[in-house]
């Protein structure tokens, strides 16, 4: 019998059932609110769902981020400020359709593409996760390696403008990451003689610091309160989301395509998904000069792209242990918490646990329908909300989370280390995301390594005689050596006057 | 906050040196060619070498913007000051003193901070300390200290 009918009784009960719909307001009202995201929601919802099976865990999650993905895109039409960042790129559209009155009809197109995209993005999540796990199961530490690699290398070049930047955001990242007792000796690095150190930098309060503690910094300092929003009647939702379906429907297979592959990306989730899918809808279109005045076409896009990306990104971090984006990154550092180590061998151990997650994805998508239409409905009265109450509530959330992990006061101290590290970073242009990518993937790096040494006595050239290792690490290499040759030879054959190209460019 | 990129640069370069420094005295598993101290070495010159390309990068620019930026009224950088002393205050009283006393200090504080209102906000952080703590002391069974509260427990 196929696992997926083991599965349908561990989501399709009283228990789950109640967890996700719990999670779904939840998501709702954080994507909702500006400045809340929907990397954030996982973070406060870690310290609750730890308590849970697995099961209901994992669907909570995945429940609250796509309701917080959708939801982003209320404030974003309604005020022009997105919900979450990943309905930044096309808030400004949004916005402009509300101002022609087409407020309702831009949500309603918004929300059934979210849902599309993220049904997409869930059916290439089913079809390809268990077939690349069988290859995966072939893997051994010099695959791994190479693999843990090649995703670090690509969340510093999706992640930002600056590489450099980026790069220093994931070695800080790694260099937290060998804090603790040692893979090879157990001897202790960088612990300054604590104790709490010996495990490593508890991973769930430097989730809840870098996401939680760091945003409300930063809201603190910035943020002013905006004027409650008007929408016209709800009944008008839906009206005409139908035609523009019929007449966009190219665009709503290509953002959710994108959206899909830019989630299988390391480092890359909604946010760029979105941004990604909204140039190219422009690119493709045949009246790319309607796009910034109040057109439809680039939210079909981008709207059906961000949550495709959140069901793309679990594609890696289920089959390997690499995170698709910040998301999955927070659900692998969990899932090791509670001592389930992602990778093929869950899918062949549990099966019933992944499709589990499955089904939770699809239930997700679909109840997105209703409850985004009734969050249409109330986000007049959640952007009421001032923003300042908001702000000591999250803190106060923040503070139990991370006490609650293990019930020590160290876990505080790391939500502040790492709240104060997050804030001071992302002011200046350091990304986040490839910190934590080095903070999730360090052990796995280097503990990789260190094994692949010991069977291989030590040299180097193992890592390229297996056929498939030998392949990712060429392709590793490239990767690292392409761009300064090619800046090099630009230099030498282009412009052998001008001054050294700058690390910012 | 924003800082002149050759500011974080040094600040990486002198934090690679104490890294890699401290790095060097991790012991060898004898018999094998790699252990404790590599990963941390690679890290710390990786480090040290984008730090000084930021210094690099960051001193040709120095006089374009102001090489500290606060980011915003100093008003509100004090905000940010209180929510990092809030965190602190908790970790060092909350044991004593018990959960519902600190908290209660916490967002009440910040809230008059943030937005005046002294009842409402008073009564807002009254009703957030204790519907978290009956979320999380009652139904997820996390002990949070009573501390001074302790003798009204039974």
């Amino acid at each position: 019998m196929h696992p997926i009918f083991d599965a349908l009784p561990l989501v399709l009960n009283l228990e789950v059932l109640t967890v996700m719909l719990a999670a779904a307001v939840f998501g709702l009202l954080v994507g909702c609110i500006p400045g809340l995201t929907a990397t954030m929601a996982t973070a406060l919802l870690v310290p609750i769902t730890f308590f849970m099976d697995p099961v209901p865990a994992i669907a909570a999650m995945v429940t609250a981020t796509a309701m917080a993905i959708f939801a982003g895109d209320l404030p974003g039409a309604l005020l022009r400020v997105p919900g979450t960042p990943a309905s930044a790129a096309y808030a400004a559209e949004a916005y402009a359709m509300t101002r022609k009155g087409l407020g309702e009809q831009a949500l309603g197109t918004a929300l059934i593409c979210s849902a599309i995209g993220g049904l997409v993005g869930t059916t290439v999540l089913v079809l390809s996760a268990p077939m690349l796990a069988e290859v995966a199961l072939q893997f051994t530490q010099f695959e791994y390696f190479w693999l843990a690699c090649l995703g670090l290398t690509c969340a510093v070049f999706v992640s930002t403008a600056s590489p450099l930047k980026g790069a220093v955001s994931l070695l800080i990242g790694l260099f937290l990451a060998t804090v603790g007792l040692d893979v090879t000796a157990g001897h202790p690095r960088y612990t300054l003689g604590v104790p709490d150190l010996f495990g490593g930098v508890a991973f769930i309060p430097a989730m809840i610091g870098m996401f939680a503690v760091a945003e409300i910094m930063r809201n603190v300092l910035q943020t002013q309160d905006v004027p409650a929003p008007r929408l016209q009647g709800l009944m008008q939702v839906f009206r005409g989301v139908g035609g523009i379906l019929r007449r966009y429907w190219k665009g709503v297979v290509r953002g959710s395509v994108i959206g899909t592959g830019v989630g299988v990306l390391p480092g890359a989730g909604g946010d760029i998904g979105a941004w990604v899918s909204y140039a190219l809808a422009k690119r493709f279109s045949k009246e790319p000069r309607k796009f910034g005045t109040g057109h439809v076409e680039g939210i079909v896009d981008a709207g059906a792209s961000n949550n495709a990306a959140l069901s793309g990104a679990w594609v890696p971090a289920l089959v390997f242990g690499i995170p698709g984006d910040s998301i999955t990154a927070i659900v692998i550092g969990v899932l090791y918490v509670k001592g389930m180590n992602p990778g093929p061998m869950i899918f062949i151990n549990s099966p019933e646990l992944i499709y589990g997650v499955f089904v939770a994805f699809f239930i997700a998508n679909l109840a997105l329908i209703p409850l985004g239409f009734l969050a249409i409905g109330g986000a007049r009265y959640i952007l009421r909300i001032p923003r300042a109450v908001i702000w000591p509530i999250v803190l106060l959330l923040s503070i139990v989370g991370a006490y609650a992990i293990d019930n020590s006061l160290f876990g505080v101290v790391i939500v502040l280390v790492m709240g104060v590290l997050a804030f001071v970073m992302e002011e200046n242009g350091f990304p986040v995301a490839p910190a934590i990518l080095g903070l999730v993937l360090g052990p796995m790096l280097e503990g990789n390594f260190m094994t692949a040494m010991i069977k291989a006595d030590g040299d180097l050239l193992a890592f390229f005689e297996r056929p498939i290792a030998a392949v990712l690490g060429v392709v590793v290499l490239l990767v690292w050596l392409l761009p300064p040759l090619f800046a090099a030879w630009r230099g030498i054959a282009g412009r052998p006057a001008s001054p050294p190209i700058s690390p910012e460019e | 906050m924003k800082l002149n990129d050759a500011i974080i640069g040094a600040v990486l370069v002198v934090f690679a040196l104490i890294a890699g420094l401290e790095a060097r005295s991790f012991p060898q598993v004898p018999g094998q060619n790699y252990g404790a101290a590599l990963f941390p070495l690679i890290i710390s010159v990786g480090l040290g070498v984008a730090g000084l390309l930021l210094v690099a990068s960051g001193l040709r620019r120095w006089s374009a913007a102001p090489p500290v930026d606060l980011g915003g009224a100093p008003g509100r950088f004090v905000n940010v000051g209180l929510v990092i002393a809030a965190l602190v205050f908790y970790v060092l009283v909350s044991e004593p003193l018990g959960f519902i006393p600190t908290a209660f200090v916490i967002v009440a504080g910040l809230l008059l901070r943030l937005r005046g209102r002294p009842l409402s906000s008073i009564a807002i952080a009254a009703g957030t300390v204790l519907a978290v703590h009956q979320a999380f002391n009652e139904w997820l069974l996390v002990p949070l200290p009573w501390g001074v509260l302790e003798p009204l427990v039974f």
